[in-house]
C-alpha cells in the first residue's frame, strides 16, 4: 500500500511538467495563427482603435508570447483573469460557477461540471449497459442475440451523434412530450459539485428527478458509441478469460456458473478498465455536439466559442482542466489496475 | 491378484468434436472400470484422447465437444448413478467433492487474481464443507499444511505469482483434496514441473492416497511415471484403448504393437543406445479416420482385416485386455 | 445447414431487420424535419461585435429569419401608435387603446429566452409551442409555415426589409479593382437572382448603393440600375466595360475570402467565383477564422472578401462613415444652398456635380470661379479645403477605422460625408445622402449584394408585433390570445401560457452591462429593461419620442443638449429587493461611465459626447439658462425657442414631475446624436446601485458624488471607475443587471436560458393598465 502511495505521488508530480507542455504546446499553436484577436474581442469590425488598444494591453498581446503565456498562467493560477469573450474570471466559468452565490443570476456551477455530470451519466450507460450486453454476447455465442449486439456495436460507432439527437428528440420530445430540451435545475446548494447528488443530499428528490429527466436522453446519445466499443472489447476480453484454464479448472471444482463469471469478469477488466479510462476521456471532448443539440451550457460549447475566438485565457484554462481529467483519469486507471491484479507492480 | 471393487465404469464413450474443419470422431468406444483404491493409469501420446476421456468422465468435454453415447458408471455407498445422465446442477455437487481434478497446468488452472486460500475456501463453501468463509479461510491452512506447504499460515495469503511452480501444484493438489474426494483426476500433474519438483508431488500423491484412501486416476505420457505410481495401466491411441492390464502385465507382456512401440521408445540409461526408437509414421486425422484399426498406418504387422474392421478388447489373460486382429479373430 | 450456420442467419436476420426498422424511422422523421443542418440563421452579417462568427450567433433574439416577402412595406410609417397625447402625467408615450382594459388581450408578465445553437431543436420547441417565436434558418421556413395546434397556426411573417445588409468588397488599392471601370464590370456580373435565389431563398432585396432603403438618403433617382437587364446581357455589359478599361482579365488572379462557418457567405463566393470566372478572370475562395479575417481585411491584405453590417443607430452616416469615407481630413468643409447655376462659383473653384432629386449637389475644393451646365433646380453647394498633414496616407491606414472597407478614397466623397454629418437641415441632409449614394453606386468600391427582407415565423396566437430597423420589441407591447394553449417549457416551472413570451433563439448576450455590450441580443434585452433619454416608439423612424427625457433644447449650432429627466422613475434591484429613484445624476453617471470604461460601443460616446463637460443642472439653474440664452425645442416638425421651464414641458406636452436637467457637451455637432441616445446600450444605470453593492466602492457614494459636486464635474468619479473588463462595476453589473424598464432579469444561466419578469416599479404601468387592464 505504501508503495503505491509513492507510486501515486510520484504521478501526481508529473502532472505539472505536462500541464505546461500541454499549455505551452496549445499556446503556441494558437499564436503561430495570424490573427489579431484584440479586434474581435472588442467588437469585430466596429471596434474603435482606443478600445482595441486597451485591450491590447490589458492583455499584453503587444508583448512576446513568452511573456504572454507567463502572464496568462500566473494570472490562471490565481484566478485574476477575465475572459474576453464572456468577461467572467475563467475559473468561475469553467468551475466555481458564476453567480456569486445569488440565486438566478448565472449558475453554481461551472462548465466543467456540467459537463462532467452529462459524461458522469454517459459513462453509467456504457458501463450497464455495454458491458452486460458484452458479457451476455459472449456467454452466448455465436447465438443471434451475439450477432445483434455486435451489429448493433458497430452501428453505434458508425452513427453520427447529432444524427441520433435529432432522431431521439423527435420521439421522445415532438411526438411524446417526456423530456426538455431547455432549463438547466440546480439544487440550492452546491456540496459535491455534482448536481445530481448534491439535490439527493438536500433531501431534494423533485430536482433530482427533474435533473435526471434532462439528462436522460443527451447522457444515452453522448454515451451511445462508447456503449457499443465496451460491448465488444467486453466480449472479447470476457471470451478470452472465460476459455481460460483457470475457468476450466473452477468448472471441475463444481464451483456455480456465477462464481466462474465473477472469476472471469475480472480477469476481463483489465482491458475493460483501459478502454473505459480512454472512453472517459472521449466522453469529455465528444460533449460539444451533444450539448448544442440539446441545449446544455456545459464545457464543450463553452470551448468551441473559445476556439472560434481566439479567446486565449479560456483556451488555456479549458485545456489545462481538459489535460488535468485525462491524467486524472490514467491515474485512476492505473490505480484500479494495480487494485485488480496484484500482478500489477509499480 | 486383488479382488477389484468398482468405483467408476466407462462403458463404450463416443465423444465428437464438431468442428468447422469437420467432425473430430476424438474418442471412438472406450470402455474400461477403475477399481477403488487403486492408481489407475491413462497412458498415450498427445492428442490420443486420453485427457479428453477424463474430462468426459464427469461431462466436462468443452465446446465444440459432444458425448454422443456412452455411460460413465460411478458407485456411491448409495448405489450406482450414470453420470452422463446427471443433470448439470446435481453434476456440479461431485464434480469437486467426489470426483476432484488436478491439472497439468498449475499457473493457468489458478485465478491469478485470487489468493490461493481464496480459491481453496471458495471450492469448500461452493460445496458447503465449511459453512462460513471465515471458517474456510482457516481450514485453507489446514490444507495448505496437509500438502506439506513449506510457511502455510503465510502462504495462504499468497497470490499465484508470488509462489513456485511447486508450490502452486501442492495448492492445486490441496484444492483437489479439500473436500475430501473419493476420486481423484490428476491430468498429467507433472509435465510442467521440474523432474526433482515431480518426484516430490508424486511422493505427495503417494501418501495422500494412502492416507486418505483415494482412487486416483492418473494420466500421462511418461512410461517411467507409470511404471512407479500405476496399478493398473490403459493404453489409448487415436480414441481407443488399445491395451489395458495392471503395469506388470503390460510392462513386462506388451501385447499390443503400440504398446510395444511405445515401451521401446523409452531409452534405457543403463544401454548405450545408437538412435532413438520412433514409431513411424504420425497420429492420424481424426475427422477422417483410417477404417478398421485406427493403428493400422503405422503397424509392422497389418493384416487385410485390420484395414477393414476394427478389432475389440478381448482377455488375454485375466485382466490384461487388447485391441488386435494378432489377438482374436 | 448446421445449428451454428442457422443462429448466425438469424443472427444476421435479425440486425438487417432492426437496421432497417432505424432507417424507416429516420425516413419517417426526415420527412417531418429536414436532414439535420448546422446554424444557418439569417443574419448572418457581421453584426455589432459577436466575435462568434460563423453564422451570426447573436443574430438577434428578435427571432427574425422570417422574411415575407412582398408587402413592400416600409419599414417606417405604419404607426398605429399615433400619438394620442394623454393629458396626464403618464407616458407621453402614445398609447393606443381607450381607458376600458382590454381582458381579451394576455399581457406578458414574463418573457424567457431559451437558448439552443441547433436549429433542429429550436425548430422543434416552435413546433411543440413550447416556444412562441423562435430564430429559424430561411431553408427551414417551410417546415414551420402553417404547422398548427388546435385552432392556431404557425404564420411566417415575410416583407419588411431589415437595413442589415451584406456586401462585397473590393480592394481599390490593387489592381484591377483601382478601376471604375473593372469595378462597375464586376457589378454587373454579380449572379444577383442565383444569389437571392439559392442562398437566402428569396429572401434578400438587392441593393445598388450604400444606403439602405428605409434610411435618409436612399434613391432611384439617376442611378445605375445593376439588375435592370438580365443575367447574360449583365455580363456582356461587363465585358464590354471590361474592354473599354482595357485591361485583359486572364491576366489577373485573385481570392475571394468569407468568414469559416458562415456556409452563406461561402455560397456566394462560390458563385461570384464561378459569374466571374466568366469573364475571364482566375479565381479561388478561401475561408479564414474570423479573427484571421478581421486582422488581414482591416490591414489592407485582401483582394476581395464578404461581409455585412447592421446600423448601430438610425442614420445614414453610420453606412457612409465606416463603409464610404476614405479617410481624408479637412480643415474646412463649408455647405452653402444657392438658387442659379452662377452663383455655384462663387464658393468654389472645380465642381463635380450630383443630379439628385430635387437638388444639384455639387462639391469643389474652396474658391471661386467654377462654372456649372446644369439648371433647373436649386443647388447644394460643399466646398472644402484638404488638410494634408491630417490626413493619413491609404498605406497606413486600418480598414473600418481610419478608411472604409475598400481603401478607397475619394475627396469629393469625402467631403460629402463630413458635410452630411454636421448638417442639421433635413433636406439638405438627403441631398447630400442621395449625393452619397449616387456616388457608391457609380464608384461601386463595395459591391452591395441587398438588403435581408425581414421573416419572422411564429405562432398567431402571438399578437401586436412590429419591427424598428434599430430597436428589438417591446415584449410588453406584444400579447397573446388568453385561449393560447400552455405549453411546459421545461425551465423549473416555468410554463408556456398567455401570459408568458417565450423565444427559441441562439448566442447569448455579451454581457448584461450595457457599457460593455455591443451586440444586438444584449440590446434587446436593454430595450426591454432600461429606459434611454430619448427612444423610438415602435416602428417609428423618423423622429424620436421622449422616454427618460420628457423634453429636449439644444443650442444654434447644436454642440449643447439639454435633456428634462422625468420624475418618478424607479430602477428595481431584484437581487437585493431595492428600489432606486432616478434623477439626471444617474443619466450623466451612465453617460460618462460608458465613455470611462472603454468598453466595446464606447465609441459612440466618445466619438461625438464631452462626457466629461457634461453636467446636471437643477431645475432652477435650467430655467435661468434658458432665460439667458437663445436654446431651441423641435419636435413634431414644429420649433421654438424655449425661454422658460414650464414653456419648454409645455411644448413637449408634459404635465408631471421632474427630476433634474441633463446637459450635454458635444465635440461637434451630429444630426443623428438623438439616435445614439436612443440606443439600448445607453440606458439609464443608478449610480447608487454601484456604489452600495460593488465592494471597491462600498460605502462611498455621498463621498463621491461630493467629489463630483453632484453632476457639475463629472471627471471627479474617474477616481472611483476604471477601464477594461476587470473594472469591478463592469464584472458586478455583467452578473446583475439592473434597470427601469418594464422588466428585469429575474434569473438566467449562461448559454441556457434567461427569464425577465414584469417590473413591478415600472414607472409607466398605466400602459399596462390602458392596454390589458394589468395592474402590478
Amino acid at each position: 500500500m505504501a508503495e503505491l502511495k509513492r507510486f501515486i505521488v510520484r504521478r501526481l508530480v508529473t502532472f505539472i511538467p505536462t500541464l505546461i507542455g500541454v499549455t505551452l504546446l496549445v499556446f503556441i499553436i494558437a499564436n503561430l495563427i495570424p490573427a489579431d484577436p484584440a479586434r474581435a474581442w472588442a467588437g469585430g469590425e466596429k471596434a474603435s482603435p482606443e478600445v482595441i488598444e486597451r485591450i491590447r494591453e490589458e492583455y499584453h498581446l503587444n508583448d512576446p508570447w513568452y511573456v504572454q503565456y507567463v502572464f496568462l498562467m500566473k494570472k490562471l493560477f490565481t484566478n485574476d483573469i477575465v475572459s474576453p469573450r464572456t468577461h467572467n474570471k475563467i475559473w468561475d466559468d469553467l468551475i466555481f460557477g458564476t453567480s456569486q452565490g445569488v440565486a438566478g443570476a448565472g449558475t453554481k456551477y461551472g462548465r466543467f461540471f456540467i459537463t462532467l455530470q452529462l459524461t458522469l451519466f454517459a459513462f453509467l450507460y456504457i458501463v450497464f449497459i455495454g458491458i452486460p450486453l458484452g458479457v451476455l454476447s459472449a456467454l452466448k455465442k455465436d447465438s443471434p442475440l451475439d450477432s445483434a449486439v455486435r451489429s448493433l456495436a458497430l452501428v453505434g460507432v458508425s452513427t453520427p451523434v447529432f444524427w441520433l439527437g435529432y432522431l431521439l428528440i423527435y420521439i421522445f420530445f415532438v411526438r411524446f412530450r417526456v423530456i426538455e430540451l431547455a432549463g438547466f435545475p440546480e439544487p440550492t446548494q452546491r456540496i459535491t459539485g455534482i448536481m445530481v447528488i448534491d439535490a439527493l443530499l438536500l433531501g431534494e428528490n423533485d430536482i433530482a428527478i427533474q435533473i435526471i429527466n434532462r439528462l436522460a436522453l443527451p447522457a444515452f446519445v453522448l454515451g451511445f458509441i462508447g456503449i457499443g466499443v465496451i460491448a465488444r472489447i467486453t466480449r472479447n476480453a470476457f471470451l478470452e478469460t472465460w476459455n481460460a484454464d483457470y475457468i476450466e479448472f473452477g468448472k471441475a471444482r463444481g464451483l456455480r456458473k456465477s462464481r466462474l463469471m465473477r472469476h472471469a469478469l475480472k480477469n476481463a477488466l483489465v482491458p475493460i478498465v483501459t478502454v473505459l479510462g480512454l472512453q472517459f476521456g472521449g466522453l469529455l471532448g465528444g460533449a460539444p455536439i451533444t450539448e448544442t443539440v440539446f441545449g446544455i451550457p456545459g464545457m464543450g460549447r463553452y470551448m468551441i466559442e473559445a476556439i472560434r475566438n481566439f479567446d486565449y485565457p479560456a483556451l488555456i484554462g479549458g485545456v489545462l482542466l481538459f489535460a488535468l481529467i485525462y491524467m486524472l483519469a490514467n491515474l485512476i486507471v492505473d490505480i484500479t489496475y494495480a487494485l485488480i491484479d496484484p500482478r500489477v507492480r509499480y | 491378484m486383488e479382488i477389484c471393487k468398482p468405483i467408476l465404469e466407462v462403458k463404450d464413450l463416443y465423444v465428437n468434436f464438431y468442428t468447422y474443419a469437420g467432425i473430430v470422431k476424438a474418442i471412438d468406444g472406450v470402455t474400461f472400470t477403475v477399481c477403488e483404491g487403486e492408481t489407475f493409469c491413462l497412458v498415450g501420446e498427445t492428442g490420443c484422447g486420453k485427457t479428453v476421456t477424463s474430462r468426459a468422465i464427469t461431462k466436462l468435454v468443452p465446446e465444440p465437444g459432444r458425448i454422443e453415447k456412452g455411460e460413465i458408471i460411478y458407485h456411491t455407498p448409495y448405489g450406482k448413478i450414470n453420470l452422463l445422465e446427471l443433470p448439470e446442477d446435481k453434476l456440479r455437487e461431485i464434480r469437486g467433492k467426489e470426483i476432484a481434478y488436478i491439472f497439468q497446468d498449475p499457473a493457468a488452472a489458478l485465478d491469478p487474481l485470487y489468493t490461493i486460500g481464496y480459491q481453496i475456501a471458495e471450492t469448500m463453501v461452493e460445496h458447503k464443507t465449511v459453512p462460513k468463509w471465515k471458517e474456510a479461510f482457516i481450514k485453507a491452512i489446514d490444507v495448505l499444511r496437509s500438502v506439506l506447504m513449506p510457511d502455510p499460515e503465510k502462504r495462504v495469503k499468497a497470490y499465484p505469482h508470488e509462489l513456485s511452480g511447486g508450490m502452486k501444484q501442492r495448492s492445486v493438489i490441496g484444492i483437489g483434496l479439500s473436500n475430501q474426494p473419493r476420486i481423484i483426476i490428476a491430468d498429467e500433474p507433472t509435465s510442467y514441473l521440474d523432474v526433482t519438483i515431480q518426484a516430490q508431488i508424486m511422493d505427495l500423491l503417494r501418501k495422500l492416497k494412502n492416507e486418505k484412501r483415494l482412487t486416483i486416476i492418473l494420466i500421462t505420457h511418461n512410461m517411467g511415471l507409470v511404471a512407479e505410481m500405476c496399478d493398473r495401466v490403459a493404453v489409448m491411441y487415436a480414441g481407443n484403448i488399445v491395451e489395458l492390464g495392471t503395469v506388470e502385465q503390460v510392462f513386462k507382456n506388451p501385447l499390443h504393437p503400440y504398446t510395444k512401440g511405445l515401451l521401446r521408445a523409452v531409452p534405457n540409461p543403463l544401454t548405450k543406445i545408437e538412435r532413438l526408437e520412433a514409431i513411424p509414421g504420425t497420429v492420424p486425422n481424426l475427422i477422417y479416420p483410417p477404417p478398421g484399426c485406427r493403428f493400422h498406418p503405422r503397424c509392422s504387422y497389418t493384416m487385410d482385416i485390420c484395414k477393414r474392421e476394427k478389432p475389440r478388447l478381448v482377455e488375454i489373460e485375466p485382466g490384461h485386455h487388447v485391441a488386435c486382429w494378432l489377438y482374436s479373430r | 445447414m448446421t445449428r451454428k450456420g442457422l443462429s448466425k442467419t438469424a443472427g444476421i436476420v435479425i440486425t438487417v431487420i432492426i437496421i432497417i426498422i432505424i432507417i424507416a424511422a429516420a425516413a419517417y422523421y426526415a420527412t417531418q424535419q429536414p436532414a439535420p443542418t448546422t446554424t444557418k440563421t439569417t443574419s448572418p452579417t457581421s453584426t455589432p461585435t459577436t466575435s462568434s462568427p460563423s453564422p451570426t450567433t447573436t443574430s438577434s433574439p428578435s427571432p427574425t429569419t422570417s422574411k415575407t416577402t412582398t408587402t413592400k412595406t416600409s419599414t417606417t410609417t405604419k404607426t398605429t401608435s399615433t400619438p394620442t397625447k394623454t393629458t396626464t402625467t403618464t407616458s407621453p408615450t402614445p398609447t393606443q387603446t381607450t381607458t376600458t382594459p382590454k381582458p381579451e388581450k394576455a399581457f406578458h408578465k414574463r418573457m424567457i429566452y431559451i437558448i439552443n445553437n441547433d436549429p433542429v431543436p429550436r425548430i422543434n420547441m416552435l413546433q411543440s409551442g413550447t416556444a412562441d417565436a423562435a430564430a429559424i434558418p430561411l431553408e427551414n421556413i417551410p417546415d414551420v409555415e402553417g404547422y398548427t395546434m388546435g385552432n392556431y397556426k404557425i404564420i411566417v411573417e415575410k416583407g419588411l426589409l431589415e437595413p442589415s445588409i451584406v456586401y462585397v468588397v473590393l480592394n481599390c488599392n490593387k489592381a484591377p479593382f483601382n478601376n471604375t471601370l473593372v469595378r462597375q464590370a464586376l457589378a454587373y456580373a454579380v449572379p444577383y437572382e442565383v444569389i437571392i435565389q439559392t442562398v437566402y431563398e428569396g429572401y434578400l432585396k438587392p441593393l445598388h448603393g450604400i444606403i439602405p432603403y428605409g434610411f435618409l438618403g436612399y434613391t432611384t433617382y439617376n442611378i445605375i440600375n445593376y439588375t435592370a437587364i438580365p443575367y447574360e446581357e449583365r455580363l456582356n455589359k461587363a465585358k464590354e466595360l471590361l474592354q473599354k478599361a482595357g485591361i485583359d482579365p486572364t491576366k489577373y488572379t485573385f481570392e475571394i475570402w468569407y468568414n469559416a462557418g458562415n456556409t452563406q457567405r461561402e455560397k456566394i463566393a462560390t458563385l461570384l467565383s464561378d459569374s466571374w470566372g466568366r469573364l475571364g478572370f482566375k479565381i479561388s475562395t478561401r475561408s479564414l477564422e474570423w479573427p484571421v479575417y478581421l486582422s488581414k481585411v482591416e490591414n489592407g491584405e485582401f483582394d476581395v472578401y464578404i461581409i455585412g453590417w447592421a446600423p448601430d443607430y438610425l442614420d445614414p452616416d453610420n453606412y457612409v462613415g465606416p463603409l464610404f469615407y476614405g479617410g481624408t481630413k479637412f480643415k474646412e468643409v463649408n455647405v452653402a444652398e444657392v438658387q442659379s447655376p452662377s452663383d455655384v462659383g462663387k464658393y468654389v473653384k472645380n465642381a463635380i456635380v450630383f443630379d439628385t432629386e430635387k437638388y444639384y449637389v455639387v462639391v469643389g475644393e474652396k474658391g471661386t470661379g467654377a462654372t456649372v451646365s446644369v439648371s433647373g433646380k436649386p443647388f447644394i453647394v460643399v466646398s472644402y479645403i484638404v488638410d494634408e498633414n491630417k490626413t493619413k496616407p491609404i498605406e497606413n491606414s486600418t480598414g473600418f477605422t481610419d478608411i472604409d472597407p475598400a481603401f478607397y478614397r475619394n475627396t469629393t466623397v469625402d467631403a460629402l460625408v463630413i458635410a452630411g454629418r454636421r448638417e442639421a437641415n433635413p433636406e439638405i441632409r438627403e441631398a447630400i445622402y442621395n449625393a452619397l449614394f449616387q456616388a457608391s453606386n457609380k464608384e461601386v468600391p463595395i459591391i452591395l449584394l441587398g438588403q435581408y427582407v425581414l421573416v419572422r415565423p411564429y405562432w398567431n396566437w402571438l399578437h401586436g408585433r412590429y419591427y424598428h430597423p434599430t430597436l428589438a420589441e417591446r415584449y410588453d407591447l406584444l400579447w397573446e390570445d388568453p385561449n393560447a394553449p400552455t405549453v411546459s417549457t421545461g425551465i423549473k416551472d416555468y410554463v408556456n401560457d398567455p401570459n408568458t413570451y417565450v423565444v427559441a433563439t441562439i448566442g447569448w448576450p455579451d454581457t448584461f452591462d450595457p457599457a460593455f455590450n455591443y451586440e444586438t441580443f444584449g440590446w434587446a434585452i436593454f430595450h426591454n429593461i432600461g429606459d434611454t433619454l430619448v427612444t423610438y416608439w415602435k416602428n417609428e423612424t423618423k423622429e424620436v419620442s421622449p422616454d427618460l427625457a420628457v423634453a429636449w433644447v439644444h443650442n444654434k449650432d447644436a454642440t449643447e443638449w439639454y435633456f428634462v429627466i422625468r420624475g418618478g422613475v424607479k430602477a428595481y434591484d431584484p437581487w437585493h429587493n431595492k428600489v432606486y429613484n432616478i434623477t439626471a445624476l444617474d443619466m450623466l453617471f451612465t453617460i460618462w461611465r460608458v465613455a470611462r470604461l472603454e468598453g466595446d460601443p464606447s465609441w459612440m460616446v466618445t466619438e461625438f459626447i464631452d462626457a466629461n463637460n457634461s453636467k446636471v443642472y437643477t431645475e432652477e439653474e435650467f430655467n435661468n439658462i434658458l432665460k439667458n440664452n437663445e436654446l431651441i425645442a423641435e419636435y413634431k416638425g414644429q420649433s421654438k425657442v424655449i425661454k422658460s421651464l414650464d414653456e419648454l414641458l409645455d411644448f413637449f406636452g408634459y404635465k408631471g414631475k421632474t427630476a433634474g436637467v441633463l446637459y450635454i457637451k458635444l465635440y461637434y455637432p451630429y444630426g443623428p446624436i438623438l439616435s445614439i441616445l436612443a440606443d439600448p446600450f445607453l440606458m439609464v444605470i443608478p449610480a447608487q446601485y454601484l456604489f452600495d453593492n460593488v465592494d471597491q466602492l462600498k460605502g462611498k457614494y455621498e463621498e463621491a458624488m461630493n467629489a463630483a459636486e453632484w453632476g457639475k464635474n463629472p471627471s471627479a468619479w474617474a477616481k472611483y471607475i476604471g477601464k477594461g473588463e476587470q473594472e469591478p462595476t463592469h464584472q458586478y453589473l455583467h452578473k446583475f443587471p439592473v434597470g427601469t424598464g418594464p422588466y428585469y432579469v429575474k434569473e438566467y444561466v449562461e448559454g441556457s436560458h434567461i427569464v425577465l419578469e414584469y417590473n413591478p416599479y415600472y414607472w409607466n404601468a398605466t400602459l399596462w393598465e390602458n392596454l390589458y387592464g394589468f395592474k402590478p
